[in-house]
C-alpha cells in the first residue's frame, strides 16, 4: 500500500536576532571551516563595498547587504564556491528594500569584472539565474521581515540627541562601519549597536563628559549594548587591521584591549541554553522542500498570538490525520 | 548610412520614443554614434514635435534630457571637442522652441506644462545652468502668478456678463503677448511661466479657455508675419488636433508612471571618493540630514528593544 501523501506546510515567525550562542549552534551546523568563513566576510565586505560605490549606493544599502548575507549563512551550508554570488543577491535584496533600486543585470554586469568573471550576455543570463534561485532562499531565511533600522541613521541621530561633536560622531560612525564585518547585526538591534558604537568612540578619546550614558533613556537594554561591546571590541582586538581605524590610529589596538578589561564584568545577554536550541526547529538548516513543493508561512514577531493558534490547529490537524499504526506480524 | 536614410530612421524613432531608459538610450545612442548628422537630426527633432500628438512630444522632451546627459557623458573625456559636445549647443539655443512646441498655447497644452518644467530643469541642471537661477525660476514657476488687480478684474469682468471682454482679454494675456520664441534656458522657462499664468487664468473661469485661445492665436499670427521661417512649422501644430483619446489618455497614465520611476532612479545616488572605506563626505551629509531623535522616535525604539527580546527567547 502506498504511504498517504501528506501536504507539507510550515509556519514560522521572524526571529531577526539571536544570541552569541544560537549564532554559534547554527553557525557549527553550516559552516565547516569557520576561520575560512572569517576571512570571507572581510573579502565580502570589501567586494560589496566597491560594487556599492560603483553603483552609488549609500551605505545604508551595503549595511542591509551584509546583514542578509551573513543571516543566509546560518540557515544554509558554506561553500566558498558560491558565497559571491550569495553577496551579490544580498545586495540586490537590499537594493529593493532601501528604494535604492538597481536591476539585477546592471548589478551583475558591474559585478563581474570585479570578481574577474566573463561578463558577456551569455554569462550574465546564467548569472541571473543563479541569484535569483538564491535570492528566493535568501528571501525565506530572512522570513520576508523586511523593517529596517539604519546603525548609521540611529547614531547620528542620539549622538546629536547627546550633543556629541561632528568628530566624534564620525568616529563612532567608522566604528559602525566596522561593525558590519562582525556578526553584531545577527545579534543586537541596531540602537543597542549604535550605542556601543558611541560608546567605544568616546572611550577611545577618553571623552568621559559622554559618561554616564544611560541606554535605557533609548529604551535599550544595557545587556544588548554590553553585547554589541563585546563583539565590536573583539573586532578590534583580534583583527585590528580589518578594521577602518587602523588607517588613522595604526598603533592603538592596546586601547581596545583596556577598553575591554574595564568593561569586563558587565552583564551581558542571558545565553540560552544547549537543550533550549536543540529542542527548537527554528534552528535547523533550512529545508526549501516544504516551499517548494507544500506552503511555508512566514509572520513577524508581533503576530505571535496568531502564530501559536495555527501552530496549534496544525498539529490538533496532524493528530487526527495521522493513519493508525496497526503492528502487523 | 546616407543622410537621407539616417533622417528617416532617426525620425521614425523619434516618433515612437517611450520614456523608459532602454527606448530612450537607444535613440539617444543612435544620435550620438551619428553625430556627423547631428544639425539634420536637430531640425528632424523639431519637425517630429509638429507631426505627434502630446504624449510623444513630452516622451521626445525625456529624449532631449537623455540626449544631453550622455553626449556630455560620453564625450567629455574628449579634450578637443570640448567646447563643441554634439547637439549641445544647438538644443540650447532652440529650448524655447521645444517648450513652445511641447507645452502649446492652449489648454491640451497644458496636460504637458508640469511634466515639462521637471524635466526642463533636468535638461538645465545638466547644461551647467546657474542651479540659485534654476530654483528661482522653478520658485517663480510654482507661485501664484495672478496678481490680485488681475483676479479682481477677471471677476468684475465675468460679472458684468463677458459683453465688452473682448477688449480686457487682450490685456490679462498682455505677458503672452511676447510670444516671440526666442532663445536660452531662460527664455524656456519664461514660456512654460507664461503657460502656467494662462493656466491659472484658464482655471479661474472656464469661459476664459475658449476666450484666450482666440487671442492667443491671434497673437501667434502676429508673430508669423515677423518670422516667416517659424511660419509653416506653427501652423502644423495649429491644426492639427491635439485632444487625447481615451488609450491615449491611458497611455499617458502608465508612461507617466514610467517617468515617476525613471526620476526615483538617481535620487538616491551617493557620489565617493574611490579609495578608503569609510567616506567623509557621505557621514558629513547624514548629519546634516538627521535631526536629534524625537520622544515619538524613541517610543519607537522600545519596540525595537521588545522585537529583540522576543526574538530571543521565544
Amino acid at each position: 500500500m502506498a504511504d498517504q501523501q501528506y501536504f507539507k506546510s510550515s509556519v514560522q515567525i521572524s526571529r531577526p536576532f539571536l544570541t552569541s550562542k544560537a549564532v554559534k549552534f547554527l553557525q557549527k551546523k553550516t559552516i565547516p571551516d569557520y576561520q575560512t568563513y572569517k576571512q570571507r566576510i572581510s573579502h565580502v565586505l570589501s567586494f560589496l563595498l566597491s560594487l556599492t560605490r560603483l553603483l552609488k549606493f549609500p551605505s545604508r544599502t551595503l549595511e542591509s547587504a551584509m546583514l542578509y548575507y551573513q543571516r543566509y549563512y546560518l540557515f544554509n551550508h558554506f561553500s566558498t564556491s558560491s558565497n559571491i554570488d550569495v553577496a551579490i543577491a544580498a545586495l540586490f535584496i537590499a537594493s529593493k528594500n532601501e528604494d535604492t533600486i538597481k536591476k539585477l543585470r546592471d548589478i551583475i554586469a558591474i559585478a563581474n569584472p570585479l570578481r574577474n568573471a566573463p561578463n558577456t550576455n551569455e554569462a550574465i543570463e546564467e548569472n541571473k539565474k543563479v541569484i535569483l534561485n538564491f535570492e528566493k532562499k535568501m528571501l525565506e531565511t530572512i522570513s520576508f521581515d523586511f523593517r529596517t533600522y539604519h546603525i548609521d541613521e540611529l547614531l547620528i541621530r542620539i549622538a546629536k540627541d547627546l550633543k556629541l561633536s561632528v568628530d566624534l560622531t564620525y568616529l563612532a560612525y567608522m566604528i559602525a562601519f566596522d561593525s558590519f564585518q562582525t556578526e553584531v547585526s545577527l545579534k543586537t538591534p541596531q540602537h543597542a549597536t549604535a550605542i556601543a558604537c558611541i560608546i567605544i568612540a568616546a572611550k577611545f578619546r577618553e571623552e568621559n563628559s559622554v559618561f554616564p550614558l544611560n541606554s535605557a533613556k533609548y529604551k535599550c537594554d544595557r545587556a544588548l549594548v554590553n553585547e554589541a561591546l563585546f563583539e565590536i571590541l573583539e573586532l578590534y582586538i583580534n583583527n585590528y587591521n580589518y578594521g577602518s581605524l587602523a588607517d588613522m590610529y595604526p598603533n592603538d589596538k592596546e586601547s581596545f584591549i583596556k577598553i575591554r578589561i574595564n568593561i569586563k564584568n558587565e552583564i551581558n545577554l542571558k545565553d540560552l541554553d544547549e537543550r533550549s536550541l536543540l529542542n527548537d526547529g527554528f534552528y535547523n538548516i533550512k529545508n526549501y522542500n516544504v516551499s517548494d513543493t507544500g506552503s511555508a508561512r512566514y509572520m513577524l514577531g508581533n503576530q505571535e498570538k496568531r502564530f501559536y493558534e495555527e501552530v496549534d490547529a496544525q498539529e490538533n490537524y496532524k493528530e487526527s490525520t495521522e493513519p493508525k499504526k496497526v503492528k502487523l506480524h | 548610412m546616407d543622410p537621407f536614410e539616417a533622417r528617416l530612421q532617426f525620425s521614425r524613432m523619434l516618433s515612437t520614443v517611450q520614456p523608459v531608459t532602454q527606448s530612450l538610450m537607444k535613440c539617444v545612442s543612435f544620435a550620438l554614434r551619428n553625430h556627423e548628422y547631428q544639425d539634420d537630426f536637430h531640425s528632424c527633432i523639431i519637425e517630429v514635435l509638429n507631426t505627434v500628438d502630446l504624449n510623444v512630444r513630452l516622451n521626445i522632451m525625456n529624449f532631449i534630457d537623455s540626449l544631453v546627459t550622455q553626449s556630455k557623458k560620453s564625450f567629455a573625456k574628449n579634450p578637443s571637442l570640448n567646447k563643441d559636445l554634439p547637439y549641445i549647443n544647438k538644443i540650447e539655443k532652440d529650448l524655447p522652441t521645444f517648450a513652445s512646441k511641447i507645452v502649446p498655447a492652449n489648454k491640451y497644452g497644458l496636460y504637458n506644462l508640469k511634466v515639462s518644467a521637471e524635466i526642463l530643469k533636468s535638461i538645465s541642471l545638466q547644461l551647467g545652468f546657474d542651479e540659485q537661477k534654476i530654483e528661482e525660476l522653478q520658485r517663480q514657476f510654482n507661485s501664484d502668478l495672478l496678481s490680485e488687480n488681475l483676479k479682481g478684474k477677471i471677476e468684475k469682468n465675468v460679472s458684468e456678463n463677458l459683453s465688452k471682454s473682448d477688449h480686457l482679454d487682450t490685456e490679462f494675456f498682455k505677458p503672452t503677448d511676447s510670444e516671440v520664441i526666442g532663445e536660452g534656458i531662460e527664455r524656456a522657462w519664461e514660456i512654460l511661466i507664461d503657460r502656467k499664468r494662462f493656466s491659472q487664468l484658464s482655471s479661474l473661469t472656464s469661459y476664459f479657455i475658449d476666450k484666450s485661445e482666440m487671442v492667443l492665436h491671434a497673437s501667434e499670427k502676429k508673430d508669423k508675419v515677423n518670422n516667416n521661417e517659424e511660419n509653416n512649422r506653427e501652423k502644423d501644430s495649429t491644426q492639427m488636433s491635439l485632444e487625447l483619446s481615451r488609450e491615449q489618455i491611458l497611455a499617458r497614465m502608465e508612461s507617466d508612471r514610467e517617468r515617476h520611476k525613471k526620476a526615483k532612479e538617481s535620487l538616491w545616488l551617493v557620489e565617493r571618493a574611490s579609495s578608503g572605506k569609510v567616506d567623509r563626505a557621505e557621514f558629513e551629509r547624514l548629519w546634516d540630514q538627521y535631526a536629534p531623535i524625537t520622544d515619538e522616535d524613541i517610543e519607537e525604539l522600545s519596540e525595537l528593544n521588545e522585537i529583540a527580546i522576543r526574538s530571543y527567547n521565544f
